[in-house]
């Protein structure tokens, strides 16, 4: 419970200073290049790898990109860019 | 991201197959290393990586833990490649032996070019005159002064105006400006008569008259003195006579006119030197009356070095020949044309035709019609004749070159 309030107060916090929510909050910045190029930053690691489909993990929940052709053109710690013909982006809890 | 490749690129980098199941696993536990993993896909097998080449031994522990297997598909970058080539050393010496080669030969002179000349036989002297000097192909470049080079034969070559040498890379240029020799005025000269006529009208403006208006010249005749109070002078004005220049003119009496028909026939042929092959289309030409076009290709290899091979294209065009009758007055007129053509090559351009006298002549031959055209023309005739000033009159001057048209161009003794 006590790490809930921290967040909600965190997110207040943002809201009042106009600080970027991303580094306060820890979400992930996703970057969409039309349907063919995806950039996450701040995230958790691979959960699932296939062509038709990438599921991300991220600080709360995951992401889970549908698509055909999909390559992980590079992944580090504080980014993954996936290239390849994008159909879907989901977010899971 | 164009740095880190760059990066990767130098220190090496190795593409892989990684095969298992946690495969998802095993790419989270290497970024979590720190290692940076790039041009990750899938195939039927396992997935494909590639990774810098020092973070290849963090890999093992890693591969054990999510059971996973490494292969090692491709080694890249730049000491991967240095490490093959120790294995070929000789083609290291070879590439290092032909850049070092290529640029000691650039010091050299290898093409000498002299332009701005057309006369080859200065041409052939001034490059003699720069031989003697030092300056032949295979000279090093950088014992060549080039302004004492362009001073030395501005100086041994007085006719010439401006040079002005260069290199071009292998090529030394030397250019050449001829000087513009102005005809000499001033020298004493005499005018004579060009050619025989009778005197319509002298003008003097230097020297004294010796001829009179009515009066028949012959050619070579003094027709004004260069002489004023007994000195010698250049003696100029105009004398206009009548002349009664004449010419003959032929026509045959047909002319044949040859028409392309539309067919052709072509030949291509390889040249090599002598010998000369026949690629394609046959040797012999299937029409009785053709002209043919040839068609020269050269490989240019560099420069202006041609390979001593040559491909030849000669396309042969069948022609129809007409024979066409030409009436008599028509072959007449071409003939007095031609006539009048003749002559007027020789007058100049101011010179007044005042009448055109045409007599039929008999032809040389059956065919044909010839015709004498005599023009009646009022010409300036007076030409200058440069003379010694201590010889008398009557002598031919020494120091002149006659040239056609009546000019005269100084040269020197």
């Amino acid at each position: 419970m006590g790490r809930q309030r921290a967040r909600a107060l965190r997110s207040e916090l943002a809201d009042f200073f106009e600080l970027p929510k991303d580094i306060l909050l820890d979400l992930p910045r996703i970057t969409l290049l039309g349907n063919l190029r995806l950039v996450i930053e701040n995230h958790r690691g691979l959960i699932q790898y296939e062509p038709v489909q990438i599921r991300v993990c991220l600080e709360k929940g995951e992401v889970v990109l549908q698509g055909s052709n999909l390559n992980i053109s590079l992944i580090s710690k504080e980014e993954i860019v996936i290239d390849g013909q994008l159909k879907g982006v989901e977010f899971h809890d | 991201m164009l740095i880190l490749h760059l990066w990767y690129y130098l220190t090496g980098y190795v593409r892989l197959r990684v095969t298992g199941i946690a495969l998802e696993k095993f790419v989270n536990l290497c970024i979590s290393r720190g290692i940076y993993l790039w041009g990750i896909a899938r195939d039927d097998q396992g997935i494909l990586l590639s990774m810098g080449a020092s973070n290849f031994r963090l890999l093992r522990p890693i591969a054990r833990s999510t059971r996973c297997r490494v292969r090692i598909l491709q080694k890249k970058g730049l000491p991967f490649y240095c490490l093959r080539l120790r294995g070929r050393q000789m083609l290291v010496l070879g590439l290092l032996l032909f850049f070092t080669t290529l640029y000691g030969l650039g010091y050299f002179i290898w093409s000498i070019e002299v332009s701005g000349i057309s006369e080859p036989i200065q041409t052939k002297k001034i490059l003699a005159e720069i031989y003697n000097r030092g300056v032949k192909i295979g000279a090093l470049k950088r014992n060549i002064d080039l302004d004492e080079l362009s001073r030395q034969i501005i100086l041994n070559n007085p006719d010439l105006a401006w040079v002005n040498v260069e290199f071009r890379g292998t090529l030394l240029m030397i250019h050449l400006v001829p000087k513009q020799t102005p005809p000499l005025v001033g020298m004493p000269c005499h005018l004579v008569a060009r050619r025989e006529g009778i005197v319509e009208e002298i003008i003097v403006l230097v020297g004294e008259p010796q001829v009179g208006k009515g009066q028949a010249v012959a050619k070579g005749e003094i027709l004004i003195r260069g002489t004023l109070a007994g000195r010698p002078v250049a003696a100029q004005g105009i004398v206009r006579a009548l002349i009664w220049p004449a010419a003959y003119g032929r026509c045959p009496r047909q002319e044949t006119e040859r028409r392309r028909t539309g067919n052709s026939h072509q030949i291509v042929s390889l040249r090599m030197g002598e010998r000369e092959i026949i690629i394609r289309g046959r040797d012999e030409v299937p029409f009785p009356h053709y002209e043919g076009e040839e068609e020269i290709k050269r490989l240019v290899f560099w420069r202006n070095i041609t390979l001593p091979v040559e491909t030849i294209i000669t396309t042969y065009h069948e022609v129809v020949e007409t024979v066409r009758p030409i009436p008599l007055p028509e072959a007449e007129k071409r003939a007095r044309a031609a006539a009048v053509a003749r002559i007027k090559a020789q007058l100049s351009p101011e010179a007044k035709v005042l009448a055109e006298e045409v007599r039929p002549m008999p032809p040389g031959c059956i065919d044909q019609v010839q015709v004498k055209v005599v023009l009646e023309v009022l010409e300036n005739i007076a030409e200058p004749r440069g003379f010694e000033p201590e010889v008398t009159d009557g002598e031919r001057g020494q120091g002149f070159e006659k040239k056609d048209g009546g000019q005269t161009k100084g040269t020197e003794q």
